[in-house]
């Protein structure tokens, strides 16, 4: 198995004991302005180690607002962000990565001419770039094809695990576009992340292949522990896999609760304009995609 | 554990996943051809400079064009592989000119040394343009890259000990064909080691998808600007080559024309392959030689050749692919579990979840 572990610069005793008391992610009364747009308004958002929780609510709403701030695309007008406790607001999005946040985009961002493989490569090499710097590559070190051989080792893992070891060396753009979803979150899981942010992962899917990401995301959840935040119209996806859904709508919460409690909501109900009811199948929100 | 034995992850005897390298027939039949003529190219080369009547003519072609594989190379590194469009490359050029051509005229330093100084100074002139230039995309970069060329010229052309515009004379000719040689090889073996790792494939990716790169942890400006101080440092040991080959340098020669003619050499040849910067490079260096047989006409039919190429390639000649993706010796990694059953691909789920735990979750938290 992979044999290159990189060495942790965080495993102070300190930070051990904080992870243990502070949760995973702490989102406080997050606001975020375009202008003279408010786009999200005092968000806030409490995710426990290997939790899921579901972002719901109709476009515009301001939800991929939500995720790039947590990722680092946008700097919060205020609130703050806690990673176990140790704020992040404002920190570029490759650290917030390095701390363990990873996410997928909503309209597909692949590296499109590249093969598979390299797409999960660059994510894997995150945690293996310790080993293999730039002086390592240029000079071909003793260490390189070690820590090379590590990172298609464990590249491979998360091929296997979206059943796309197959495709490895086709380029990404001439995927399916179920495929290329797949490898979005073979990508993301790459960077061993605690937290995964998957952005509408059902788009455009049709009702066997989103049955299959509903599988996945489960055992994500369940068997890698992973918390996961999940931005998601489509209400079948929602109501299977959430424990906990978050309505947004116009940048406000407007509701918070379970799958059931959300349904009977009247401001959900309202928010989600002429739609009598959240039941599985009635899915309003799909005729824009 | 397996990470150590059981290295040939490119044998043939992968049942799953195939072989390393897949080459059709007509791949398997040019090979031996393509190396053959190579090596005899090579060594021929190598033979004809040795004769005591050599042409001096076609000797200093052939550094020149040995001195201009060199600039594409290092330009393609930072327009076709990293994406981030510029256009001052004789700038750099100029740095490392100057600097081994000032130390060797004026205080006897060996050719060597002269021109590893001669590139440090130019990669660290990169580092100072990059950090804030890179900051920059697309348009904007290419002309603030294009002023800070121009900037590097003019205070050239204004300090006394460069010689001003009247330049520098009594270069010591210390360029020959084999110190051309010698470092094109050596510079192109480090770019394409670098360019195949794991630095290389993030500068790849921040060319494909800067926000996605970002996102999965790369740091997007220090590999922008590490790939940007590398390109400028190999520019400047080309102008080194350049100042003692010819033993005259001023200003002029570093100019705008000097950074379009490289960047026509990387286009041409094809943004994000080596193989086709150094192929059009020797190619746009011999072809006004070759054609001065049409005499006045030579440039129109230069030009002529240049657009017709990009009509019928207008991704360059080689496009992305480089010789080995021609020749079919493009490796296909392949996971030694695989090979080896150790860890076994049974179940994925169990594989990746000893991925994610061997790391503690809990990186940058220390920072």
């Amino acid at each position: 198995m992979s044999a290159a572990i990189v060495p942790i610069s965080g495993s102070k005793p300190g930070a051990a004991s904080s992870a243990a008391t502070s949760p995973l992610l702490e989102v406080d009364s997050l606001t975020m302005v375009f202008g003279g747009l408010v786009a999200v308004t005092g968000f806030s958002l409490t995710l426990a180690e290997g939790e899921l929780v579901a972002l719901i609510g109709p476009n515009g709403a301001g939800k991929t607002t939500v995720f790039n701030c947590l990722t680092g695309l946008y700097t919060p007008t205020s609130g703050r962000i806690r990673i176990s406790g140790q704020d992040v607001t404002g920190w570029p999005p490759h650290r917030l990565a390095e701390a363990g946040l990873a996410r997928t985009f909503q309209n597909i961002r692949l590296f499109r001419e590249l093969t598979v493989l390299d797409n999960v490569r660059i994510a894997a090499y995150l945690r293996h770039r310790a080993h293999n710097g730039t002086l390592a590559a240029i000079c071909r070190l003793p260490g390189y094809w070690r820590g090379e051989r590590a990172i298609v080792d464990e590249s491979f893992h998360y091929l296997e695990l979206l059943g796309l070891a197959d495709a490895a060396d086709q380029v990404a753009h001439g995927l399916p576009y179920g495929l290329q979803r797949r490898l979005e979150i073979a990508r993301a899981l790459a960077t061993r992340p605690r937290l995964l942010l998957l952005d509408e992962p059902a788009a455009g899917m049709n009702p066997q292949e989103s049955d299959e990401l509903t599988q996945m995301i489960r055992r994500l959840q369940e068997e890698l522990e992973l918390a996961i935040l999940l931005i998601e119209h489509d209400m079948r996806v929602v109501m299977r896999v959430a424990p906990r859904i978050l309505v947004l709508d116009y940048g406000q919460t407007i509701a918070q609760g379970t799958p059931a409690e959300i349904q009977s909501n009247p401001r959900v109900i309202q928010a989600y304009l002429g739609q009598e009811d959240l039941t599985p199948g009635l899915d309003g929100e799909r005729s824009h995609e | 554990m397996s990470a150590n034995k059981g290295a040939n992850m490119d044998e043939n005897k992968n049942p799953v996943g195939g072989t390393s390298t897949r080459r059709t027939r007509w791949q398997k039949a040019i090979q031996p051809t393509v190396i053959v003529i190579a090596v005899v190219l090579l060594v021929a080369l190598n033979l004809y400079i040795r004769r005591p009547d050599v042409d001096p003519y076609i000797l200093g072609v052939l550094c020149l064009t040995g001195i201009n594989m060199i600039l594409a190379a290092g330009l393609n590194l930072i327009n076709g592989f990293t994406g981030q469009f510029s256009i001052g490359h004789a700038g750099f050029m100029a740095v490392g000119a100057y600097t081994a051509a000032l130390l060797t005229t004026y205080r006897n330093f060996p050719f060597l040394p002269a021109t590893v100084l001669g590139a440090l100074a130019a990669g660290m002139m990169g580092l100072v343009v990059g950090i804030p230039a890179l900051r920059l995309r697309g348009d904007y970069l290419a002309i603030v890259t294009l002023g800070f060329g121009e900037i590097i010229r003019v205070v050239i052309n204004n300090i006394p000990i460069t010689g001003g515009a009247q330049g520098l004379v009594a270069i010591p000719g210390y360029t020959t064909f084999y110190w051309v040689e010698g470092w094109l090889i050596l510079i192109l073996v480090l770019i394409s080691n670098l360019i195949r790792s794991g630095v290389g494939r993030c500068l790849l990716a921040i060319r494909e998808d800067e926000v996605a790169a970002t996102a999965l942890g790369v740091d997007t400006t220090f590999y922008k600007v590490l790939a940007f101080t590398i390109g400028a440092a190999s520019a400047g040991v080309a102008g080194s080559l350049y100042a003692h080959q010819i033993m005259y340098i001023d200003p002029s020669v570093f100019g705008f024309f000097k950074s379009i003619e490289i960047l026509i050499a990387v286009v041409l040849g094809g943004l994000g392959s080596l193989t086709g910067s150094v192929l059009a490079a020797g190619l746009l260096t011999a072809l006004p030689e070759l054609l001065r047989g049409f005499a006045e006409y030579r440039m129109i039919v230069y030009s002529a050749l240049l657009v017709l190429v990009m009509l019928i390639r207008p991704a360059g000649l080689l496009g992305q692919l480089e010789a080995v993706d021609i020749l079919g010796w493009r490796r296909r990694p392949r996971p030694q579990w695989r090979t080896t059953g150790a860890g076994s691909g049974s179940d994925a789920f169990a594989a990746v979840q000893a991925d994610l735990t061997t790391t503690d979750r809990l990186r940058g938290a220390s920072k």
